[in-house]
C-alpha cells in the first residue's frame, strides 16, 4: 500500500532518515522544513500521509495539524506526530486536532513501518465503506 | 579525560540507551560543548545517528557548532549507509 509521504521537520539530516526508512517500504517520500512548506506540498502532492515533527519554526506540528483538517479535502489523510515530549496534553491536544498517531524520536524503523501500514490500511478500509 | 568544551561518548549509541544519551546530549549542549568526540563508540544504530544529527540541529538553532569528531568505524558506517557521511567531523552546521 505505497504511496506519497510528506516528511517535515526542520532538521534535514533527520528528514533524511525518515526519508530512507520510508522509501525502503516502498512508499514515495515529499519533504517540507516547517508547517507553511507543507501547506504547499500538501496541495502539490495530495500525500496519503503525512510524518510530522511537533517542534518547528514558522508553523509547528500542532498549527499545521489544525490547518491541514481545517480543509475537508485532507480529512481523510492520517497525520503521525514525531516528538521528544511525552507531555500528555500535548498529545490530546495533537488529537483532538486530528493527529492518529505519535511516534517517540528517536524513530525506530520498525515502529515507523508498523504506524504507517496500520493507518493505511485503516484509511483503505474506510473509503471502502465510504465508496457506494 | 575530556578537554573543555569536548564530550567523549560511551561504546553503544543504540535505542536501549536513548533516553540516557539525549539527557547526556541535552546537558552537553547546556553547558557549551562544541566537540562530540566518536572514537570510542563500538556501537551505534539509528537511534543513535539521530540523536547526534539532533543534537547538532539544536547546536546550529541556538548559533552554536557541534562537531561531530574522530568517528569509529561503527559510526562512520552508519552515517556513510544514510548518506550522511557528510555531517561527521568539520561540519558543524547543516541547511535545511
Amino acid at each position: 500500500m505505497a504511496g506519497t509521504v510528506l516528511v517535515v521537520d526542520d532538521s534535514a539530516s533527520l528528514r533524511g532518515v525518515v526519508r530512507l526508512m520510508l522509501e525502503r517500504l516502498g512508499h514515495t517520500v515529499v519533504e517540507a522544513a516547517d508547517g507553511m512548506q507543507a501547506l504547499r506540498q500538501v496541495a502539490e502532492h495530495r500525500p496519503v500521509l503525512m510524518v510530522c515533527d511537533l517542534n518547528m519554526p514558522t508553523l509547528n506540528g500542532l498549527g499545521l495539524v489544525r490547518q491541514v483538517r481545517a480543509n475537508t479535502k485532507y480529512a481523510d489523510m492520517p497525520i503521525v506526530m514525531l516528538t521528544t515530549s511525552v507531555d500528555p496534553d500535548q498529545k490530546a491536544q495533537a488529537a483532538r486536532h486530528g493527529a492518529q498517531a505519535w511516534i517517540a524520536k528517536p524513530v525506530q524503523a520498525e515502529v515507523l513501518a508498523n504506524t504507517v501500514a496500520r493507518l493505511l490500511e485503516r484509511r483503505a478500509a474506510a473509503k471502502k465503506v465510504a465508496a457506494p | 579525560m575530556s578537554s573543555p568544551g569536548v564530550l567523549a561518548l560511551p561504546e553503544a549509541l543504540t535505542i536501549p540507551h536513548a533516553a540516557a544519551l539525549r539527557e547526556q546530549l541535552q546537558q552537553a549542549l547546556d553547558t557549551g560543548t562544541t566537540v562530540l568526540e566518536l572514537a570510542a563508540v563500538a556501537e551505534c544504530d539509528s537511534a543513535g545517528l539521530q540523536l547526534l544529527l539532533a543534537a547538532q540541529h539544536s547546536a546550529r538553532v541556538a548559533g552554536q557548532a557541534l562537531v561531530l569528531a574522530g568517528a569509529s568505524p561503527a559510526v562512520a558506517e552508519v552515517f556513510t549507509r544514510c548518506g550522511l557521511a557528510h555531517r561527521l567531523a568539520g561540519t558543524p552546521t547543516e541547511g535545511t
